[in-house]
């Protein structure tokens, strides 16, 4: 009989906070966009339309979060990396970069990306061997980053 | 010859839809096309997501309070689960890079078991329909065919930190010797999801031509319904990588589930009470609770987690982790056949 008890109050509890949850989340998207949530698949997608423009650190928060729940997620590391590198945190940005490479293979962009932060850190060794890495898979950089690192024609 | 078995509802909907049938050909359109789900569905995703993705997670509960019996049958999954899985889910999304990256890869692990599960299940459902008692020996062997695609995702997955790479250490993982043995476990795999299948059937053939079955020449082979679950699952886990075979293995898996329940559902209502309602008005107000589940726990909880200060990307995959796993927990105990009323259905002589 306890057992019964406790299993309808547990119940009761539970079925109690759930729909309440849901009240509130419902509520919530309508005082955010004033319709009931919107289907939505890829959060990080998701907050990177809605905070990379306007709340960068937000936006940091949300990538660095994915980071943790999915620790070994190549695509999170480089959109924190990215975030960070928009907000001017060069060293923590390369970091991201960095675990990302250790990860596995990214986008040839990423290279880019990376040699760009390596040169404002005044790391021009490091800039130099991601540009090269950039290039062997077809993206083009400009030549005036390219002559600021040391590869382009004046300095060749 | 081999033969079809007895179906559900009629032979197209058995193969194409519950057998899983349909994802043969389908796999062979995407693996040609090149492209991933992301970029194959577009906009269309989140859509197919609702409706048959999240519906069929919602469809395991609404089937837990609606199958006749369950609650009495289950008091802690119907009572007490709930408030648990509520308690743990606030308590991952509070600690996200201690318990919440556990509660993802946990998920992430569990799945193609479960979809083994369902393979192993629907299997020997056709296999007891279509008049094929199983014995001992062979229900393991069917068992061990249906996880062919698990064993194969717990090493595709390590490189993501999930299956083996959930448990064993980036750096263990790095080794040579540790990546080559995961390469090599990987092809072995691959064939073994196709031959596993095939040795069951040999094994079901080699009893039925031995004489001291007494009937044994009349009794039936492993029908095709049962070795469709079967390969289907395992399509998905060899053809795609990882991540594309986890989208498109639950789309189907989703497909396959909410046919499955749909057929219980409204053979037990009809039974309950023949005649009182149609079949179709049945099925609609259990596809609709479904659907309407599915889009309250997916798309409505994440929200309140946000409005007490968390962030979207732990509110939304976390929750997706823990209705997975609810739905994990609750279906290893509502589709059991022996001594359960299941059983019933899946004998019943005539199609739905």
């Amino acid at each position: 009989m306890a057992t019964r008890i406790g299993y309808r109050v547990a119940f009761a509890i539970g079925v109690g906070a759930f729909g309440v949850s849901l009240g509130l989340g419902f509520a919530q998207a309508l005082r955010r966009s004033g319709r009931p949530p919107a289907l939505l698949v890829d959060p990080l997608v998701e907050a990177q339309r809605e905070f990379a423009g306007s709340d960068p650190e937000r936006w940091i928060g949300e990538a660095r979060s994915l980071t943790e729940i999915q620790p070994r997620n190549l695509g999170a590391y480089l959109a924190l990396g990215r975030g960070l590198a928009d907000a001017g945190r060069v060293d923590e940005a390369i970091r991201a970069y960095e675990t990302a490479l250790g990860l596995g293979s990214v986008p040839p962009m990423a290279h880019a990306q990376l040699a760009r932060l390596y040169y404002r850190r005044g790391d021009l060794e490091a800039a130099r061997a991601q540009v090269r890495q950039a290039q062997s898979r077809g993206v083009s950089l400009s030549d005036d980053f390219l002559r600021a690192v040391g590869l382009g024609k004046s300095a060749s | 010859m081999p033969r079809l078995g007895r179906t559900f509802v009629g032979p197209l909907f058995d193969s194409v839809v519950i057998g899983g049938g349909i994802t043969l050909p389908a796999a062979a359109w995407l693996w040609l096309d090149g492209r991933s789900a992301t970029q194959l569905l577009g906009l269309s995703l989140p859509l197919l997501v609702l409706l048959v993705n999240q519906a069929h997670f919602a469809a395991s509960t609404v089937r837990l309070y609606s199958k006749p019996g369950a609650t009495e049958a289950h008091p802690f999954l119907a009572f007490a689960l709930p408030l648990a899985t509520l308690a743990i889910l606030s308590l991952c999304i509070a600690f996200t890079s201690g318990l919440g990256r556990q509660l993802w890869a946990l998920a992430m692990t569990w799945s193609p078991y479960h979809y083994a599960a369902q393979a192993f299940g629907l299997a020997s459902m056709y296999c007891y329909r279509s008049g094929v008692a199983l014995g001992a020996a062979e229900r393991q062997l069917l068992r061990w065919a249906c996880l062919m695609p698990f064993f194969r995702s717990l090493l595709g997955g390590a490189a993501s930190g999930l299956g083996l790479g959930w448990v064993l250490p980036a750096e263990v993982l790095g080794r040579p010797a540790v990546a080559q043995a995961v390469v090599i476990g990987v092809v072995l795999l691959d064939w073994l999801v196709f031959a596993m299948p095939v040795a069951f059937v040999v094994a079901v053939w080699r009893r039925r031509r031995q004489p001291s079955d007494g009937d044994a020449a009349s009794a039936p082979g492993v029908p095709l319904l049962a070795l469709l679950p079967v390969v289907a699952n395992g399509v998905w886990f060899v053809v795609f990588d990882y991540w594309n075979a986890f989208v498109w293995a639950t789309v189907f898996h989703g497909l396959q589930y909410l046919a499955i329940v749909s057929i219980f559902h409204v053979r037990e209502r009809q039974d309950a009470a023949p005649g009182r309602r149609g079949a179709i008005r049945q099925l609609a107000l259990l596809y609709a609770g479904c659907v309407g589940l599915g889009y309250a726990l997916f798309q409505c909880w994440p929200l309140a987690y946000q409005l007490v200060g968390f962030g979207m990307v732990e509110s939304v995959f976390l929750v997706v982790a823990a209705v997975n796993v609810h739905h994990f927990v609750v279906d290893a105990y509502i589709w059991r056949l022996r001594r359960d009323p299941n059983y019933g259905t899946v004998m019943a002589a005539s199609p739905a």
